[in-house]
């Protein structure tokens, strides 16, 4: 009796609650917990109210599936794009129809349009028809690159690939014909199993990396790679990879202001975010990111905090793995990190690669011996590579960070010193003719410039680095950009020119159409004048630029993205 | 509501005051808020993003106003207000150049946006899932897996403990413990949060 008072003591249960009970008294309190009901209600409700839990069960519970949530989950009160395009149907059972197809119900909404489940009547099958967004099929160009995407990737035909039957138009909407798959996307399981066990992600990822390499063999990039995209086939769990090529197709540049942008940042690959280059190793990277997510419950990059200063731009490597995931063995973490090497050069070759090695520690761990994995000679071999690269990676990320620096740090020098206007004409007078080639620019510079550069203290800089910045919506869908990555620059170069009041202009490109990604910096990014800061930060880069009196023209060759050549900045600020 | 630190230590202040971190920490905890709002008003995802840059331009500029105003809203009622305007903007805008379809979505959106009263209601609603989502990740990122397990698949999920301690492989009275100690920290991080906003409830 007197023990089960001092039990009910609330100090003590405090004790519990803060770790701080002894061994032997700790015992003695689960003891007294499992003995009634009332009991447990005592040390709930010392806890918290009734009201934080009952809102805890509530608020918390959609919370796991957050990082991807916005582009794989329908919410209820989220308006559904009415399916006009239907023809009304007199056969019962069917919602509408599509060609010759009989539309049961619609199975999914994304950016690109909407996902159908359909019979086909005449092969009596039931498939998946997924119709581009009238939004982006109004557009000839993009409808035209989806047609010629999906038929590419019809082309695929692997078991580890959702196989496209028929591409369609009807009425100048352009739609997929799918194999139909039953079962949950790997971010559904992701939200409800994660962390998942070893044996599973190597299954899964081996799976991806099969039908990676059959399209990559075809010449398809998938470019989306997420687990939203890798269905898992109920009952066997066999994985088939979705959407291939779908992904650049939808992203429509003309479309910015009423907004189908494609492709999830968080699974996104460095090039991605700038380039329009992209080829087979993107993927790789996106590969790595999913693996990342299946053995943490986590995506990699998680943009929830909206990368909010410039110095996020300049990457970080993710979470180590082995903080959020102890169990996962150490050759597992080393691939997927050289999965995730920022330069795609530093990645693996092939998809084939991936799957060979993901094959080799699945079989390791189904010998009778499972923990030599990382102890075999192909894991010893990589651990060093995977060093040496990670070495080069944390070196590039810290150049990164201190070109961002010296950019920061030149906008405020210029602040201090107000020859804005006096610079914009002393650059006018000197390129009158928009004629220039790099050299001769460079040649105008004082040799010292970036030393002098480099001689400025952050500390000088400090204050502009917590004004407000807001990045523009690009930013958030991508991932943060490459250390080498010349756009890094071409953002510093834009913000200093808005926040000059210079007019600015960046040769338009072709090659525009389609980037994947675009980021552009909003004027708040530096909110400080620096006229000087743009020509001491263009020329020490080599950057060929050039000024009349329409503004200034930076040349698309030396900014070496042609994608991101294209000027996408809202509106001049009032 | 407990005692916080001074109203010149708060978030808001030291945004206000273009203290080192503090805009970047504001995003953080408040953007998902802002986002998950618009999500609700119908927005996709590169509208969404528009529309809650427009809002966190708008609170940078007006946030200086927003403190000296002896009689000022909670923030909350005030970041609400900046949203819900730039929210109607947007549909405005859009309205004046509809897209080629979907003109009878827009109207209704459009009159969905007058409705002040759902707004804020669910304005209330995405706000403190935020701030628990917040205050989740805060204390998941500080407690081991199988006590946060515990936690959640008791707590949240609903399951009777007698299973998840046999899941976990763990006393039952281990369990009630974890998730106590959970809740507790919870609790813990809600409060610093209130404090980070002394005028609002959480």
């Amino acid at each position: 009796m007197n023990n089960r008072d001092s039990l009910l003591d609330s100090e003590r249960l405090r004790k519990l609650l803060a770790g701080e009970l002894s061994e032997p008294e700790h015992a003695e309190v689960l003891a007294w917990l499992e003995q009634s009901p009332e009991n447990q209600n005592v040390l709930d409700q010392l806890a918290a109210t009734p009201d934080l839990w009952e809102k805890a069960s509530r608020l918390l519970a959609n919370l796991p599936s957050q990082a991807d949530r916005a582009s794989t989950v329908q919410k209820p009160n989220q308006p559904q794009p009415p399916l006009s395009f239907l023809r009304a149907t007199n056969v019962s059972g069917f919602i509408g129809e599509l060609g010759h197809y009989r539309i049961i119900e619609r199975i999914g909404s994304g950016g690109m349009g909407v996902v159908l489940k359909a019979m086909d009547p005449a092969l009596n099958r039931i498939v998946a028809i997924k119709v581009l967004s009238p939004l982006v099929a109004e557009q000839p160009v993009s409808r035209r690159r989806f047609l010629r995407e999906a038929q590419a990737a019809a082309a695929i035909n692997h078991e580890h690939v959702v196989r496209i039957y028929a591409v369609e138009e009807e009425q100048r909407l352009p739609y997929l014909v799918m194999e139909f798959v039953a079962g949950l996307t790997l971010q559904q399981k992701i939200d409800r199993d994660a962390p998942l066990e070893l044996r599973e992600i190597l299954r899964i990822g081996m799976q991806i990396a099969a039908g990676l390499a059959a399209a990559h063999h075809q010449g398809v990039v998938h470019r989306d790679i997420k687990p939203a995209n890798v269905l898992l086939e109920n009952g066997i769990q066999r994985v088939k990879i979705t959407d291939f090529g779908l992904a650049r197709s939808s992203e429509v540049p003309a479309l910015t202001e009423s907004g189908m942008v494609a492709g999830t940042p968080e699974y996104m690959a460095p090039e991605q975010t700038h380039d329009g280059n992209v080829d087979f190793r993107a993927d790789l990277f996106s590969l790595g990111s999913v693996l990342y997510a299946m053995c943490t419950g986590k995506s990699p990059f998680r943009m929830g905090s909206v990368a909010s200063t410039l110095r996020e731009v300049a990457e970080k490597p993710p979470r180590p793995i082995s903080e959020l995931n102890p169990e996962v063995p150490e050759w597992l973490i080393q691939m997927i990190g050289r999965l995730h090497a920022k330069r795609a050069e530093d990645r693996f070759q092939s998809a084939a690669d991936v799957e060979r090695e993901l094959a080799a520690g699945l079989s390791n761990l189904q010998r009778p011996v499972s923990n030599m994995c990382d102890r075999d000679s192909a894991g010893v071999r990589c651990e060093h590579r995977y060093r040496r690269n990670w070495l080069r990676a944390a070196l590039l990320a810290t150049g990164g960070a201190l070109l961002i620096t010296v950019a920061i740090v030149l906008a405020s020098i210029a602040h201090r010193g107000s020859r804005v206007t006096g610079v914009y004409d002393a650059m006018s007078r000197s390129n009158p003719n928009n004629a220039g080639k790099a050299e001769s620019r460079v040649d105008g510079l004082s040799p010292d410039t970036s030393r002098r550069t480099a001689a400025v203290t952050p500390n000088q800089g400090g204050a502009d680095l917590s004004l407000p910045i807001t990045l523009r919506r690009p930013y958030d869908k991508c991932y943060p950009a490459a250390p080498t990555d010349r756009i890094s620059v071409q953002y510093a170069v834009m913000a200093i020119c808005r926040n000059v009041g210079i007019p600015f202009q960046f040769e338009k490109s072709k090659a525009a159409a389609g980037d994947a990604c675009r980021r552009w910096v909003y004027p708040d990014f530096l909110d400080v004048p620096a006229g000087e800061a743009l020509r001491e930060l263009l020329t020490p880069l080599g950057l060929a630029y050039s000024v009349d009196e329409q503004g200034l023209f930076i040349e698309p060759s030396a900014m070496k993205t042609d994608a991101a050549t294209r000027l996408d900045l809202p509106a001049a600020r009032p | 509501m407990p005692d916080g630190p001074p109203t010149s230590q708060t978030l808001i202040a030291r945004v206000q005051q273009r203290e080192e971190g503090a805009w970047s920490r504001f995003i953080e905890v408040y953007g998902p808020a802002i986002q998950a709002f618009l999500r609700a008003k119908g927005l996709q995802d590169a509208d969404l993003h528009d529309v809650s840059q427009e809002v966190l331009r708008g609170v940078a500029k007006g946030i200086v106003d927003w403190m000296k105003d002896e009689r000022r809203a909670t923030f909350r009622t005030w970041l609400f207000t900046i949203t819900r305007r730039r929210l109607t903007d947007f549909w405005r805008r859009r309205q004046r150049h509809p897209p080629a379809t979907g003109d009878s979505d827009v109207q209704r959106q459009l009159e969905a946006v007058e409705d002040y009263r759902t707004d804020i209601d669910i304005w209330h609603l995405e706000w403190e899932r935020r701030l628990f989502h917040y205050a989740a990740q805060q204390v998941e990122h500080d407690v081991d897996r199988s006590t946060w397990r515990a936690f959640w698949l008791t707590a949240v999920d609903g399951r009777s403990p007698t299973e998840v301690a046999r899941e976990l492989d763990i006393r039952v009275g281990s369990v009630y413990v974890a998730r106590s100690r959970v809740m507790n920290r919870l609790r813990d991080e809600l409060r610093k949060l209130e404090a980070e906003n002394p005028r609002d409830e959480v």
